[in-house]
């Protein structure tokens, strides 16, 4: 593959407080990839998210984003970076104080200059997309908190991203709701030929979605691959998050048994 | 400004009865006007407005932060200071001055009503004596020591909020800490406005 990754992630090392996070991380993702990342409670998944927007840096190795350093862009590129790329939260991280509306024009009225009436328009696409229709005037408190992570996936897209990292997106979601949101990040990688990384945990949602797995394992990507050949992975960690048993090298309690969170 | 008022009453009364024993009460406009305009009235805003907004500031700033709303807003690209910091201090660096003048305004008529039963001295009279004695350079060092201390306020609570870690526990402290710090900082400064100045001037 000559092409140029969208994303790379080259010999990335990661420290948080005295945990070394990520270790010597390598990974490409392509346009129009939906890569699912897999990995146990607090092995660096959001992370990796943080990592990929610049919100968090490396200790050594570089992130890509097409021929960009992400690490060495002024303030204005890496805004202007960060404002082509979706983010949605574990938590939804809805601006607590603007209602649903408010929250999904925020990053258009900030950051572009589309006239009121447009936006207008783009925010009930959206919130129509992701079954939010009719919640405009609500703030994020008024809401369960799958809702809230429906509204944050429409935030994210309010910017037409060409590339959309979802933390958990189906986490806590029921599960009609849950494949909606799945055939969702399909139909975007369809459509607009956005890219995505995903990080979940649900393994049916991830095979049903992921054009490419990678597995985190103790600061390592241990796995990376399509998503036929990762079921049939020989790598015991693998099999034992596919097959979903307590026998395994992944233990009750890792390295990181504090990270519930 | 309630603080102001009862502060212009003790003031005149202490000011008074002291003045009284060199037979010069009728200095107690003069010194009250240009305590309050120069000292008084922007230290008493800035404390009531550091435990007020301040701590305000840094309990949404806090607890955005922790609710990684501040990061969401950094990672669509727009930046936290241009967006949350920027307009608050805006907003207290301009409300100091306007409450500071109510305040020394409260003070002054606090203190007038104090002479005028303690002191013989009609309020007419007075507010004369407050006028001739103020000069412009006074009111100017009030409005722009208040201005000053806002943005000192200001920028404290935003810190405060926007560097909190561990959690809403981590919210309440960093509160109380702006608070003291912001209060500490404010009278801190103002000592070092006044050495200042009296070496200038004086
Ligand atoms: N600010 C921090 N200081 C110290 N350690 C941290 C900090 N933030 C995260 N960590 C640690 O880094 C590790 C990775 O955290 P991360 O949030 O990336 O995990 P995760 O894979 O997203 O987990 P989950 O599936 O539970 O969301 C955890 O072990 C966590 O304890
Ligand atoms: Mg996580």
């Amino acid at each position: 593959m000559s092409e140029t990754p969208l994303v790379h992630l080259e010999n990335i090392v990661v420290r948080l407080g005295d945990k070394m996070v990520l270790d010597e991380i390598n990974l490409k993702v392509f346009t129009g990839d939906r890569l699912v990342i897999l990995g146990q409670s607090g092995s660096g998944k959001s992370t990796m998210l943080r990592l990929i927007l610049g919100i968090l840096r490396p200790i050594s190795g570089v992130v890509r984003y097409r021929r960009l350093q992400v690490q060495k862009l002024s303030r204005s590129k890496l805004n202007l970076f960060r404002s082509r790329v979706g983010m949605v939260y574990q938590d939804s991280a809805l601006i607590s104080s603007m209602t649903v509306r408010e929250n999904l024009a925020l990053p258009v009225e900030e950051l572009s200059r589309k006239p009121r009436k447009e936006i207008n328009a783009l925010i009930k696409e959206n919130l129509e997309m992701v079954g939010m229709s009719g919640t405009e005037e609500k703030l994020p408190s008024e809401l369960s908190g799958g809702m809230r992570k429906r509204v944050s996936l429409a935030r994210a897209m309010m910017m037409q991203p060409e590339l959309i990292l979802f933390d958990e997106p189906t986490a806590g979601l029921d599960p009609v709701i849950s494949s909606v949101i799945d055939e969702l990040m399909i139909n975007l990688s369809g459509k607009t030929n956005t890219t995505s990384i995903i990080v979940t945990h649900e393994m049916d949602s991830a095979f049903k979605v992921a054009t490419r797995m990678a597995m985190l394992y103790q600061g390592k990507i241990i796995e990376e691959t399509t998503p036929d050949r990762f079921r049939a992975s020989a790598n015991p960690v693998v099999r034992q998050f596919v097959t979903g048993t307590t026998e395994g090298p992944i233990t009750k309690t890792p390295l990181n048994a504090d990270s519930s969170k | 400004m309630m603080v102001s008022f009862f502060l212009g009453l003790t003031m005149a009364l202490l000011t008074g009865d002291q003045l009284e024993k060199f037979g010069a009460e009728r200095l107690v406009p003069t010194v009250i006007s240009i305590a309050f305009t120069r000292e008084l009235g922007p230290l008493l805003t800035g404390i009531v407005l550091a435990a007020r907004i301040g701590a305000a500031y840094t309990a949404e700033l806090g607890t955005m932060q922790v609710s990684e709303e501040v990061e969401a807003i950094e990672a669509m690209g727009i930046g936290p200071l241009r967006f949350l910091v920027a307009p608050r201090l805006v907003a207290i660096a301009s409300l100091m001055p306007c409450l500071s003048v109510l305040s020394v305004v409260a003070a002054l008529i606090g203190s007038a009503l104090i002479s005028w039963s303690a002191l013989n001295l009609v309020p007419g009279a007075y507010f004369d004596a407050v006028l001739t004695s103020l000069i412009v350079s006074d009111i100017v060092t009030g409005l722009f020591k208040a201005m000053f201390f806002g943005l000192l306020i200001g920028l404290i609570a935003c810190y405060q909020g926007l560097t909190i870690i561990g959690g809403a526990e981590g919210v309440g402290k960093a509160t109380t800490d702006s608070v003291v710090i912001s209060i500490t900082t404010v009278i801190g400064f103002d000592t070092l406005f006044n050495v200042i100045l009296t070496k200038i001037t004086g």
